[in-house]
Order: C-alpha cells, then structure tokens, then sequence
C-alpha cells in the first residue's frame, strides 16, 4: 500500500469481502456509530449539557430523531443480512464458514497456550478465526435485545413502568457492551494491531494480500487455491 | 502522500478521542456517583434560596411547581355556574387541592363514578372545544385542556359532562326565583341524576393501579411516578401531621429514586 508497502513488489490480493457484505459493514459502522454517540448523550455530564445553554434542547430533540433513524437503520441491516445469508450463494457461503464448529474451541485453547507460551504453533485458522466468530455473533445475540427495548421505550405509553425499567437495564446494558466490543476490541484491532497500523482497509476495497491470507487464515488459502475459487487482481 | 510523522499524529489523535470514552464509558457505568444532585441537598442553611429556588423556571411561587393557580379555568365546566370558581370549601383541609384540580378535570371525572359494568373513558379536550389532545406539552396543569369522562353509547363516545344540555341548567338559573319547590326539586334531582353519592377520592387514583390511568392521559412515565407515588396520595391521608419534602418535584423524586442501588 502506497509508501508504506515496505518491499514494493507484485503481490496477489483475494478478494475478503464482496460488495455487499461491504455496504452492510459500511451501513453497521453509520449506524452504530450514530447510536452510540446519540445514545450515550444521555447520559452526558450537566456541566457539558449546560455548555450549550439553550441550544441543548434542540440538540437532544434531534438527539432522539436520529437515534430512532439509526435504530431502525440497525434493524434493516440485522434484517437483510439473514436474508443475505439464507438465499445468496457469497450469503451460504459465508455463514457455513462462520458456523462454530468443534475446532474452533481446541484453536482457542491452543491460541491462549500459544501467547503464554506454552505451545510453539500458533493455531491454523480457516475464513473466520475463533475471535471472528465471537465478534459476529455477539451481534445475533446483541441486536435483538436492543431492538425489542428499544421499541419498547419508544412506545413507551403503552407499557406499564415496571416494563420499562427492565427494558431501560437491558438497553442500556447491552448498549455499553456492544460499545465496549466495538472500542476495545473491534477498532483497537482495526486501528493498531501490529500489521494493521495506521488501518486495516480491507473494509474499504474488500481485498487481502496472498501474505497476509498464508499467515492469518493458512486453511482457507490452501482450500481457494485447490479448488480453484480464488479471485485474483494485480497490484 | 501523507507525511509520515503527520500519519502518526493524527492515528494519536485517533487513539486519544477513542481512549477518552472509552474511559468514560467506563466512569459512567462502573464509578460515577449515583445520587446526581447531592449537591444541592448538602448546601448550608444560608443557601436556603439556591435549595428551593434551583430552577429559574419555578422562581418567585411558594408553591413552586404547580402553576395551576396563574391560570384560567379551562373550558368551564357548566358546575361552576352554581358551585363557584372554587366549588370545594367544605373540607378546609383538602379544598385547595380539590379546587386546583378543578382547573383541568371536568367534575365529573371525580364526582360520576365510572361502575364496573360501564367504564368510562378518559381524554384531554382542548380549551377551546376544538377535539382531543394528542400529546401533552407545557408545564403540570397548563396543557390547555381539560380531562374530560367518555361513555359508550351505541359504540359511540359520548361526553358525560354534556348529557345534560347547558341549556336546561341557564334556564333554571334565569328562572328558578319563579318555580315552585316541588319544580325546582325535581329540575335539581334531573341535573344531579348521574352524580355520584360518593365521588372518587384523592388515593384512589394517586396510586398504582388506581382509578385513572394515567399512562393512557398521556403522561410520561416519570410524570406518572410523580403523580402515582406515595408522596401525593399520602399527604391527604397525613395531612394533620404534615411533611412533604419531595411532593409534586420529579427532580427529588428522581433524586429518591437514584439513591436506591440501579440496575446494571
């Protein structure tokens, strides 16, 4: 890449994500992003909300019409994904890759070994690594929470204030877990992991190098060069 | 090209914004004191004013909440007529209480008891007669209308504080002077038919689950907890020996409610 690909040479690039999963991860990322800066404003400090004396009414009224457009923004994309997922060839593929299998527990047992130092290999991953699974399906567990308290509260008049007390506990609970994925591992990963610094672009052009393939993701690259369903591009 | 150095900085800065909420994620979730207006109650005795007065909205009012009294009768019910702007005066302890609710409830939500068999129905009529209200906006007391009971006759809403025409009752203001006793009775029993012997008391719907619901009147949830929460129904009952440090304040009782532990 640019000036700091250190040995400049040709290099093969495999394609890591396709054009759709890179819309839905864009549309993720807008929305996510929105929803936790415009959700956890209200929590804000007095002093910061008081700094914008009478604008801050204005502020948190939009403050809630966008969180309701990010809200259900989220919902659509949490929607069509499963559609992606059941009725798409790249869709089937991607979730039989995802799919938790037995192998993925022994490569977390030998991972952990492996930075304690009590193995010398590290596992062999295949398309989604242990860490990957994890992270997408937090957000199957994580999304339907959020909706449903999230509905809830928005209609609010409807429901008793018991009801909406759980809702709040399991919104705001969930909310700052997911947040907290998102910044400690998810963006930190992204951002400053030995070999992504200064960013990971793949989310932006889809490609990954044949190098980085061979030493993350060793099974997958030896299953697309057999049989044949590598797409390829010249840098 | 970037400037290497210029890359750096900017991943700093990067780093930096992200690290300061993540702690304060942190701070908020795990560490930030929960009683957020201890402050204001621990202030000394000579910051009497701060304490009371601490938002400019409510200045210059004893009662500093409950604006009720700066303003007009809304749509004004046919009652007052006879009863007087301030129809309650029997039970001095209670009456300023009953007649500033007089100023946005028809009396008939009160005094025509809804019965199992026939529940009625209750909304905000605007003051102007003009239909239903849609969303409660402006301070307790000042939404520009009136709680008015509905009854279903014919699978029709109907008022029950319009049954009677307004009509029958000018005519027998215009005229009773020139009515018999006997008349007179009988045009007093036929105004007062639908009331009831015992109207609805302050407790009853000043608590959860009680007579009202609020939550379909279109009050936010934290305006119901005010109005359903101890505090009000409980100083009628303890009104000799009164204390009321938290009523008719959604701050204090906030407040209250932050002081016990918080769910995750």
């Amino acid at each position: 890449m640019d000036c700091y690909d250190k040995r400049n040479i040709a290099m093969r690039y495999y394609v890591r994500m396709n054009r759709s999963e890179r819309i839905q991860h864009l549309m993720l990322i807008l929305s996510i992003t929105t929803l936790v800066l415009t959700g956890f404003m209200l929590e804000g400090e007095t002093w910061v909300i008081n700094s914008f004396g009478s604008a801050s009414k204005l502020i948190f009224f939009w403050r809630g019409i966008l969180h309701r457009i990010a809200g259900v923004g989220f919902i659509l994309i949490g929607v069509y994904h499963l559609y992606y997922v059941s009725f798409t060839k790249d869709g089937n593929s991607w979730i039989r890759d995802m799919l938790p299998k037995l192998k993925d527990f022994k490569d977390a047992m030998q991972n952990v070994a492996y930075l304690v130092g009590l193995s010398k290999e590290r596992p062999k991953f295949d398309r989604f690594n242990y860490q990957d699974k994890l992270e997408y399906f937090s957000i199957y567990f994580g999304l339907p929470i959020v909706a449903i308290s999230g509905v809830m509260l928005w209609s609010e008049y409807n429901w008793n204030q018991f009801y909406l007390d759980v809702a709040m506990a399991f919104h705001r609970g969930e909310a700052t877990l997911a947040a907290l994925a998102i910044l400690v591992w998810h963006l930190l990963t992204v951002f400053f992991k030995p070999g992504n610094y200064p960013l990971n672009t793949t989310f932006i052009h889809g490609m990954m190098s044949e190098d980085d393939l061979k030493h993350h993701h060793p099974l997958w690259y030896e299953r697309i060069k057999d049989n044949g369903e590598e797409k390829e591009s010249k840098s | 090209m970037i400037k290497k150095w210029l890359l750096h900085l900017l991943m700093l800065f990067v780093l930096s914004i992200h690290l300061t909420f993540l702690g304060w994620v942190v701070w908020i979730t795990y560490f930030r004191p929960i009683v957020r207006t201890a402050q204001v109650v621990n202030k000394q005795e000579d910051d009497f004013e701060d304490i009371v007065y601490y938002k400019d909205d409510m200045r210059g009012h004893f009662h500093n909440t409950d604006e009720s009294i700066n303003i007009e009768s809304q749509n004004k019910s046919i009652c007052l007529k006879c009863h007087g702007t301030y129809p309650h005066s029997k039970a001095k302890d209670v009456r300023a209480f009953l007649n500033a609710h007089a100023f946005f409830m028809a009396c008939e939500v009160c005094h025509v008891r809804s019965k199992d068999g026939q529940r009625f129905t209750y909304k905000w009529i605007k003051a102007d007669n003009t239909g239903e209200l849609k969303l409660l906006n402006g301070k307790p007391g000042r939404y520009g209308a009136l709680i008015v009971p509905f009854m279903k006759d014919n699978n029709k809403l109907k008022r029950i504080d319009r049954i009677i025409s307004d009509k029958v009752t000018e005519n027998y203001l215009k005229l009773r002077d020139t009515l018999t006793a006997d008349q007179a009775a009988e045009i007093k029993f036929k105004i007062h038919k639908k009331v009831s012997a015992k109207p609805v008391f302050c407790d009853e719907c000043h608590r959860k689950d009680g007579y009202l619901n609020f939550n379909k009147l279109l009050y936010r949830p934290d305006r119901v907890n005010v109005l359903t929460s101890t505090e009000v129904a409980g100083v009628i009952k303890k009104y000799k020996k009164f204390y009321f440090p938290t009523m008719f304040d959604p701050d204090a009782v906030m407040m209250d409610r932050w002081s016990k532990p918080r769910l995750p």
